[in-house]
């Protein structure tokens, strides 16, 4: 393979790591879709085969003309800073920790305690901020979710894993006077 | 038809005082656009939520009282919802999908408040003619929609699909991968035709199928959260001050583009005439229409171009009126929301039908002259508040981050059903949006892809359970047929110019600067 074909393969290779996420999806799909009966798969067999079909077509398409380095996301919004994939991945690490804390907290010990839990520790760690301003900010924000979902939307919250918790945590904030 | 015109401007302004100062009608008016503000800058929230809250409230009060309030919250919604899409890229709801295109990069820019004043003006503008499409078009319109069957229904939003390829710059074929993985999300669930259940893997999360709220906001919301932190500063990376100025040249912005508000407000009052196709739909059909037409779009719209922020704002608000229209002179809800009015119209003992057009038709332009007044308030409070609202973008990233974050879960599982389901596709859908945008691949094309699933999915059930391959010789399917050609052969040829960049020479200059 030629120097210019092998630069040319690696610079779609985005292009391919995620078009060939999608042929999977699409291909997994299509199997699954055979054990449906007649009428209930019309659609989505329609669906998963133009999809195939394209998915394969973007390939070729991206293997002859690969795409340039700032690659065109149409009109989605771009991303305003010079790193790439993998450096973006590495810089984003600290908020993907902590966007998966709270999804796992919520899992754990429910919404109603992860979540205040959550913003004290962010804004400890994360944002260095005062005691008091952190307080203050953690108790807007419940006087504001509490206020607005419990009681006028009325939205039951999921409960945690951890059993008795999330009872434990309404306890609380009742007799908190929340 | 005069008198029935007068009549109702009596009711507005000449009814029963409210609290001895200002007529009922109007007052409830106002009251429910100011509602209508609130909740449609909340996202998750909305227009079917707030007016699902307000329903049991208006059961004890007098019909027209009852229905301006609706319609003032109606009539506002579309104005709220951009707030948080142009600031944080969040959708307030779907109708607010197209603005964040280019009313977030004119944040980033320091435009926050240009941007917002621009979609305030388009949105009263588009609302205002909206009612007028309304008035002028309900005695027109019945044999038009009448006309429509499920393969012309089928086409039409096929036709709104054949907009992605325009959408998705040089590379339309990952635009139409990306709508077809958002088509095939859509039919996860129940098959509303068969009740077979269609990739639920016995999961009751998904038998309903994918709630929407969480969908969306992971796909942008997250994604767009993550790399301002990445990027470590404010929304508007500018000194302080810069970002809160601006409103007024929104203003005018809007009213020197007036042409394009008239085309929007056209596109989104016929569009909403069609039942089921909604406000994402509409706005993307007018962001795709400017696009198209408008000098120099292809090479300005997604980095900030304030006419990306005109055409759907004029376009969402203007749908109202046209969603109106099935639902007050056939009694087809045309959205959730109007089903919802439609539930406030007959409870109060009003029957939707040709009666709205003869014996109620007072009633009629009480609701016209409500979703105009609305607008033009609702407008008014927002200028007026804009300035505060603005001064968001100047806030650090990192505390508003985790507040926004905090608030996009509760919002995730608030729009969609209370499960840890929610949070489940709102974080995996967060991935996927990340990759996309950071690889390349256009997002909002799955979000409409999925969007339109369910629609295009009974469309073709029935189309082709009814016809056979005989409906695609329909005189109208041929001829929406020839227009989805037209739109992606003038979409591709379109793409492959060379971008010539028309932004004007300060703004350029301002961004290199920051």
């Amino acid at each position: 393979m030629s120097d210019g074909s092998s630069s040319r393969i690696m610079r779609a290779a985005p292009s391919w790591t995620l078009g060939l996420f999608f042929l999977a999806i699409f291909v997994a799909a299509l199997v699954v879709a055979f054990g449906f009966p007649q009428r209930a798969r019309l659609f989505p067999m329609f669906v998963i085969s133009v999809g195939i079909l394209l998915v394969l077509a973007e390939i070729v398409i991206a293997m002859i003309w690969p795409p340039a380095a700032d690659a065109d996301t149409g009109l989605d919004l771009k991303a305003d800073d010079d790193y790439g994939f993998a450096e973006a991945f590495r810089e984003g690490l600290p908020i993907f920790a902590w966007i998966g804390g709270l999804i796992v907290g919520i899992w754990l010990i429910g919404t109603t305690l992860a979540v205040p839990l959550w913003l004290v520790s962010y804004f400890t760690v994360m944002v260095g901020g005062s005691p008091l301003a952190t307080a203050a900010t953690v108790a807007g924000f419940l006087v504001l979710t509490v206020g607005l979902f419990d009681y006028l939307l009325q939205v039951p919250w999921p409960g945690g894993e951890i059993p008795g918790i999330h009872e434990w945590a309404q306890a609380l904030l009742q007799t908190l006077g929340i | 038809m005069i008198e029935a015109a007068i009549a109702a401007l009596a009711t507005i302004f000449g009814g029963p005082y409210l609290f001895g100062f200002m007529p009922e009608a109007l007052g409830f008016t106002l009251l429910g656009a100011l509602i209508g503000l609130v909740l449609g800058a909340a996202p998750g929230i909305g227009g079917v939520v707030g007016l699902a809250i307000v329903l049991p409230f208006t059961f004890t009060m007098d019909p027209q009282a009852a229905i301006c309030l609706a319609i003032g919250m109606l009539s506002t919604n579309n104005t709220g919802d951009t707030v948080p899409a142009i600031l944080f890229a969040i959708p307030g709801s779907n109708a607010a999908q197209a603005t964040i295109l280019d009313g977030h990069p004119m944040a980033k820019r320091g435009e926050a408040g240009r941007a917002l004043g621009a979609s305030y003006t388009a949105s009263a503008l588009g609302g205002v003619f909206g009612a007028l499409v309304l008035a002028l078009s309900i005695p027109i319109l019945q044999p038009v929609v009448l006309a429509f069957g499920s393969p012309e229904f089928f086409m039409l939003a096929m036709l709104g699909l054949s907009m992605l390829a325009v959408l998705s710059g040089r590379r339309p074929v990952r635009g139409l991968i990306v709508a077809f993985l958002g088509l095939f999300i859509g039919t996860i669930g129940a098959d509303p035709q068969t009740g077979i259940y269609r990739y639920a893997f016995g999961q009751p999360y998904l038998f309903e199928g994918i709630p929407l709220i969480p969908l969306a906001l992971g796909l942008f919301a997250l994604p767009e959260m993550v790399d301002l932190c990445i990027k470590g500063t404010s929304i508007a990376s500018i000194p302080k001050g810069s970002a809160l100025t601006g409103a007024m040249t929104g203003v005018k912005d809007a009213f020197r583009n007036w042409f394009l508000v008239i085309r929007s407000g056209i596109i989104g009052a016929l569009i909403g005439v069609v039942p089921g196709l909604g406000g994402s739909v509409v706005s993307w059909f007018a962001y795709g229409h400017a696009l198209q037409t408008e000098k120099g779009a292809r090479e300005t719209f997604g980095k900030g171009d304030v006419r990306g922020v005109i055409a759907p704002e004029s376009a969402n608000n203007s749908q109202e009126g046209g969603n109106l229209i099935p639902t007050l002179a056939f009694g087809i809800p045309a959205s959730a929301s109007m089903a919802l009015l439609l539930s406030i119209i007959l409870v109060h003992g009003i029957v939707p039908g040709p009666p709205m057009l003869t014996t109620q038709l007072s009633t009629t332009y009480t609701m016209i002259y409500a979703l105009a007044i609305g607008n033009v308030f609702g407008t008014i409070i927002c200028l007026m508040l804009g300035k505060q609202i603005a001064k968001l973008t100047t806030i650090p990233i990192r505390p508003l981050a985790g507040l926004v974050i905090a608030l996009v879960f509760l919002s995730a599982m608030v729009g969609g059903t209370r499960q840890f389901g929610d949070l489940a596709v709102l974080v995996a859908m967060g991935a996927v949006g990340w990759s996309m945008k950071r690889l390349g691949w256009p997002r909002p094309p799955l979000l409409l892809g999925f969007i339109v699933s369910p629609l295009i999915d009974r469309y073709f059930f029935i189309s082709v359970e009814r016809y056979g391959f005989e409906w695609l010789t329909h005189p109208l399917v041929l001829v929406i047929l020839v227009l989805i050609i037209l739109t992606i052969g003038f979409g591709i040829r379109g793409n492959r110019k060379p971008p010539q960049s028309i932004i004007p020479k300060e703004v350029v200059e301002r961004s290199a600067d920051v």
